[in-house]
């Protein structure tokens, strides 16, 4: 019996397939033209690297078909379809977030060029349209260029990326084992589905003249099904709607009436509509049943969540169906969110570049963008129960808006002082200031004390008013407030603002010694001050009273919140600033919130100083070599994994020992720090490659990479976490975190550690090509990625483990194998017409226990997945 | 600041001038004369005249039909620049002598034996005017002596598309081997999918940025050409993301880590910046985020992470 899943991507498919024939329809018209006219120069297929990256049959090009004449034209062709079959054990969503490639017929790869023979065609020159992947794979692209020489040059890019995501070991509570109920998740709480359509076109006219203009449009849609949380008391998992859609119009003039000069003025306008909505409600989605799964005592469904609150009994009738909750835990009866910015971006950029001064050429440009965000019609309800403040409802409407204004300016300039000397300076700046303010409108209600033997959530929200809740406020009718619950009606603006100053410059000196060597070296400074700013401003915060405890003389519950009574205050004589007793017992707050900044601060003045060094060695013609170095320090840093120091060498040389053969190898080696005692932050990430390309024969070729990866992170973080920590080793931790912040205020958390995070890796890669016959070629390979990785889990009962550094934490991402063979066989049966095999294989294999040791399992995380992809192809 | 400071600095700035003085004056008064010299080594010689593409398809008939085929013919179509800049001479200099000479004299621009620099020269006269080819003296390919024909082959490409070597990833790959294995990792970019080319994010040509990177249409980092839901403006910004930039908690390539994240555990890179400290701002977590309660991560209720237009800790 099929599942869940297999069935939801049988529907998928079988909508791929359907799209699929019509447009394999269309291409045969289009294939079907020339193709009466075609003079039989079919040729052989060539193998294509690209081939093996994905799948065996998948981005082919179009070999080396010489095509017809046809009127003024040459024209090529080629088109490859076919069948993909594939089948797969193990964990199947890892598979889809890593392959997911399925089967089905697929227009694999097309295309067609013509090319004018006296070069003056009547509408175009030249024109190209290829593409693949099309009838259900996750990638998809075509792509269409033409061109008339002097009178334009057009290029458009159609993608569709199938994004799916399914990875269950982040964002996943993993509740331990021997919670009630047992909340086993087998899939992502954020997993995804979504399509992402993106189109580009650009169409430059009179690309010849000295006035050219550039025309562009650009579109992007991403959407699709996908899950989020939200955090009320408890995680519910949301059903999340994804819309976001992006035009981008761009025009451009480019004026070359100086000699060696073009100036240039560009116009952007970008509009992003954000129309994703969010809500709690039961479906099957992603194959998993997302529904409440309990229900209240009346029948009613309820959503107790992903990761169960603090509530000791979550189930006070499990023999029901569903399961009875308890009306007083953290649940959901209804959740919605909506909201749809909208956000137009106009940016103006005037650049230049010009060699009109002898050895000196110079480029630069400035730009400035002014965004503008505004969400009108933000709107959140929520029902349900929050243990914690007691809160039955909340609504919160408002409207947001924020703005960017940035510019931008950059210059370069290159002085070839001598043929052999020469000086580089780049200056660049950038400047943006990001305010943003949040008007919202809040209105919560609380829960009714219990009465008649219903309680929470079987109650209806308390209404305060004098009937319902008269004075001394203790009737069991009104609000149910405690010293955690918030304003029960808030009228405000949040006010944010960010903003930035980056400065730098690049001053080298190069020196040619001869044709074979050169060396050069330099300085850059960087200078970046970052201001932000952050205030809460409440026309009205108002605290009704109510609850048990509630008097209009003594301690009320009124006064909580930004109205909180100081210790040992006497209500209502010692209400903070800002707060007034109102004749119907609520407290009112205007103003702005204590913590507000009431001014932009400075919160980073950051100076960054480099060495740069490097040359390049030209030893033979079939020999090279060059070397960068970049010594970095700065006296100060934003964040903590902000390196302060910083060394990055890179290394890269080619040998061609033989015309057949090719040797690469390159270095790359990042070393950084943040070595201040309290961050005690270091990194490298350490890469070497090697690779050997070898073409003896036409008919055979093999090629070798190998490369080794080592990256390793370390600071110091501080944590809360219940329990003693003992038995760390020397120099790991300590339960004592003595960090402070800016204003000297110790860590409200208490426990220090040193994280680590290591990752090894090994990539193995080795392609062959063979071709016995004429007709007949063999392209056959492997890939492997061999990672070992450790890291530090936060959680104390890891750390207690004797083996701390290989605890807990899910292997999934630390420690894996990872292997990609793949053969693909290519019969060229007549005139143009191939036959085309290809096998694709994707094993992965976590290395270690896939489950933390305490916590509800989570299941295999390997999967081995076999495509096999037969098609034919054709070309003229 | 102290005086004796204050000295410092205005001695060094003095100093600092100076140089920049006697350097720009000894660039002036030697600019002429070595310009002079550079030009001499790459000009033809005076007595050489162009004799036109017919000529040089007499004997050289397979570089004919490539360029025949290329781009590069529709310089015999347009004679605005005359000779210089049409057909085979228009790269290879007037071939006169060379044809005398019965092939014996080189031809004045014989690439396989010019420099690195003179070979870009040579290209970017016709092409520098382009802007994707405008910062290319600037770039860190032309310091290293990466030159045009590296990437480009003008008789023999192996793509039609821009007369490259052959194709992307693939020739990028030749010299950035240890770039490859990111994109085999189980998440990458879809690079060798196709999906993705390394000119989406990277200019070949050069930017005025480090590693080359292109920029969004904005002026913004590149990531958000694509990911534009990122972009913003928000009204709560993670501060990072803008200031910092993706790859404060991304590695773009390709990682063994969800998401491409720097680290496995995605608390663990949270905490690298939430813990308190003296001159950080990020807020440390507070005291009843208990780690040992819940194994879960940050993003579970902090799920608009890279920036909220209406809460300040990213819950919606």
């Amino acid at each position: 019996m099929a599942s869940d899943r297999e069935i939801w991507y049988a529907v998928q498919n079988r909508r791929s397939g359907l799209r699929l024939l019509a447009v394999v329809a269309l291409l045969g018209l289009t294939v079907a033209v020339p193709a009466r006219a075609q003079s039989g120069n079919g040729s052989d297929r060539t193998p294509d690297p690209a081939a093996k990256t994905s799948d065996a049959a998948a981005p082919q090009e179009a070999g080396t078909a010489s095509g017809i004449d046809a009127g003024n034209y040459h024209l090529q062709s080629s088109v490859e379809a076919g069948w993909r079959y594939s089948n797969f054990t193990g964990n199947l969503a890892n598979y889809d977030t890593f392959v997911n490639l399925h089967e089905g017929p697929r227009l694999l790869n097309f295309s067609f060029n013509a090319r004018s023979l006296n070069h003056q065609g009547l509408l175009f020159d030249s024109l190209s349209l290829n593409g693949f992947g099309f009838g259900g794979d996750p990638d998809s692209v075509a792509r269409l260029r033409m061109a008339k020489n002097r009178w334009y040059e057009l290029d458009a890019l159609f993608r569709r990326d199938k994004y799916f995501w399914d990875y269950n070991l982040l964002a996943n509570p993993l509740n331990p084992a021997g919670a009630y109920p047992p909340f086993t998740i087998n899939y992502s709480p954020h997993a995804l589905d979504l399509s992402r359509r993106m189109t580009d076109v650009q169409l430059t006219l009179l690309p010849q003249s000295r006035v050219r203009v550039r025309l562009g449009y650009d579109h992007e849609l991403l959407q699709g099904p996908s899950l989020s949380t939200v955090h009320e008391g408890t995680e519910a998992q949301l059903f999340q709607n994804w819309k976001n859609t992006t035009d981008l119009y761009h025009a451009g003039f480019d004026f070359l009436f100086l000699p060696r000069t073009t100036l240039s003025y560009d116009q952007y306008v970008e509009h992003f509509k954000g129309d994703t909505s969010w809500a709690d409600v039961p479906l099957v989605l992603f194959g998993q049943n997302n529904s409440f799964g309990f229900q209240l005592a009346n029948g009613v469904p309820v959503d107790l969540g992903i990761s169960p609150g603090p509530c000791a009994a979550p189930v006070v009738n499990p023999s029901t169906t569903p399961p009875t909750a308890n009306p007083l835990c953290s649940a959901y009866l209804s959740y919605t969110r909506n909201g749809r910015p909208r956000i137009t971006i106009p940016t103006e950029r005037f650049s230049f570049q010009s060699s009109y001064v002898p050895n000196l050429t110079m480029t630069g440009h400035i730009s400035y963008s002014d965004a503008d965000n505004t969400m009108a019609d933000y709107a959140e309800l929520f029902a349900g129960y929050i243990a914690r403040t007691a809160d039955r409802t909340a609504t919160t409407t408002g409207l947001a808006k924020a703005k960017r204004v940035q510019v931008q300016g950059d210059w370069t300039a290159v002085y070839q002082v001598t043929g052999k000397f020469s000086i580089l300076d780049t200056l660049n700046y950038n400047s943006f200031r990001l305010p943003g303010q949040f008007g919202f409108a809040a209105v919560q209600l609380f829960a009714q004390a219990p009465q008649g033997g219903l309680s929470g959530m079987l109650l209806p929200p308390a209404q305060f008013n004098s009937s319902t809740c008269p004075p001394p406020y203790t009737a069991p009718t009104c609000p149910q407030h405690n010293a955690s619950s918030g304003p029960d009606v808030a009228l405000g603006s949040n006010l944010r603002y960010l903003g930035q100053d980056v400065r730098s410059n690049t001053f080298q000196l190069q020196y040619d010694f001869s044709s074979h060597f050169g060396a050069r070296v330099g300085y850059r400074y960087l200078k970046r001050r970052i201001f932000d700013y952050n205030a809460v401003f409440y026309t009205a915060e108002i605290f009704y009273p109510g609850g048990r405890v509630g008097t209009v003389t003594g301690p009320a519950t009124a006064a909580r919140g930004d109205c909180a009574l100081p210790p040992n205050g006497t209500f209502p004589q010692s209400l903070p600033a800002g707060c007034t007793l109102q004749p119907d017992g609520s407290v009112v707050f205007t103003g702005f919130t204590p913590d507000s900044d009431t001014a932009h601060s400075l919160a980073a003045d950051i100076n960054g100083h480099s060495a740069l060094f490097g040359f390049w060695l030209r030893p033979a013609g079939n020999f090279r070599l060059s070397a960068d170095v970049e010594l970095f320090s700065a006296d100060h840093a934003f964040t903590r994994i902000t390196p302060r120091q910083l060394r990055h060498y890179t290394v890269h040389s080619s040998y061609t020992p033989v015309h057949w053969a090719q040797l690469d190898g390159s270095v790359n080696l990042i070393e950084s720090s943040d070595n201040v005692l309290e961050v005690q932050g270091r990194e490298h990430n350490r890469t070497y490659g090697f690779s050997a390309v070898l073409t003896p024969h036409s008919r055979f070729s093999f090629d070798l990479a190998y490369t080794y990866g080592d990256i390793f992170t370390q600071s110091l973080v501080c944590f809360a976490a219940s329990g003693a920590l003992s038995g760390l080793p020397t120099g790991f931790g300590t339960n004592t975190c003595v960090l402070t912040d800016p204003d000297g205020n110790p860590s409200p958390v208490p426990i220090a550690a040193l994280t680590v995070y290591q990752s090894k890796s090994h990539f193995a890669s080795a392609d062959m090509m063979v071709q016995p016959l004429r007709q007949v070629t063999f392209t056959l390979g492997y890939a492997g990625s061999f990672v070992r990785g450790t890291t530090a889990y936060v959680s104390p009962s890891t750390l207690l483990t004797t083996n701390f550094l290989y605890a807990n934490t899910p292997w999934g991402p630390l420690r894996f194998n990872y292997h990609q063979p793949y053969v693909i066989m290519t019969v060229s049966v007549y005139k143009g017409l191939s036959y085309i095999a290809g096998w694709n294989y994707y094993g992965y294999n976590s290395r270690g226990y896939a489950d933390p040791l305490t916590l509800t399992p989570l299941g295999t995380q390997d999967f081995n997945g076999n495509t096999m992809t037969l098609s034919v192809r054709y070309a003229f | 600041m102290s005086a004796d400071a204050r000295a410092v600095k205005r001695g060094a700035a003095a100093t600092a001038l100076l140089l920049m003085a006697v350097l720009l004056g000894w660039v002036v008064v030697a600019a002429p004369a070595t310009q002079q010299k550079a030009g001499a080594a790459a000009a033809p010689s005076s007595k050489a005249e162009y004799v036109g593409t017919d000529t040089c398809k007499t004997c050289h008939e397979d570089q004919f039909k490539s360029f025949e085929i290329s781009a590069h013919y529709r310089t015999l179509l347009d004679r605005r620049g005359g000779p210089a800049h049409q057909g085979c001479e228009a790269c290879h200099g007037p071939g006169s002598e060379h044809v005398n000479s019965g092939g014996q004299t080189p031809v004045p621009f014989d690439f396989a034996k010019l420099s690195a620099r003179a070979i870009s020269e040579r290209c970017l006269d016709c092409h520098r005017t382009g802007h994707e080819q405008m910062n290319f003296f600037a770039s860190q390919h032309a310091r290293n002596a990466v030159t045009c024909t590296d990437c480009h082959s003008i008789h023999h490409a192996g793509e039609n598309k821009f007369l490259l070597v052959k194709d992307q990833p693939q020739l990028c790959f030749t010299c950035h081997r240890e770039v490859q294995p990111s994109f085999r990792m189980p998440f990458h970019h879809r690079v060798l999918e196709g999906m993705v080319r390394c000119t989406d994010c990277h200019n070949p040509h050069g930017t005025f940025f480090p590693k080359q990177l292109r920029t969004a249409a904005a002026g913004d980092q590149v990531c958000f050409t694509c990911h534009v839901d990122k972009q913003g403006p928000f009204v709560f910004e993670h501060e990072p993301v803008k200031t910092e930039g993706c790859t404060a908690c991304h590695t773009p390539h390709g990682s063994p880590n969800p998401h491409l994240l720097r680290v496995a555990n995605v608390n663990q890179l949270c905490l690298q910046c939430h813990t308190v400290s003296s001159f950080s701002g990020a807020p440390g977590t507070p005291s009843f985020h208990n780690q040992a309660a819940k194994y879960q991560a940050c993003t579970l209720c902090h799920t608009q992470i890279h920036g909220s237009n209406v809460n300040q800790f990213f819950f919606q």
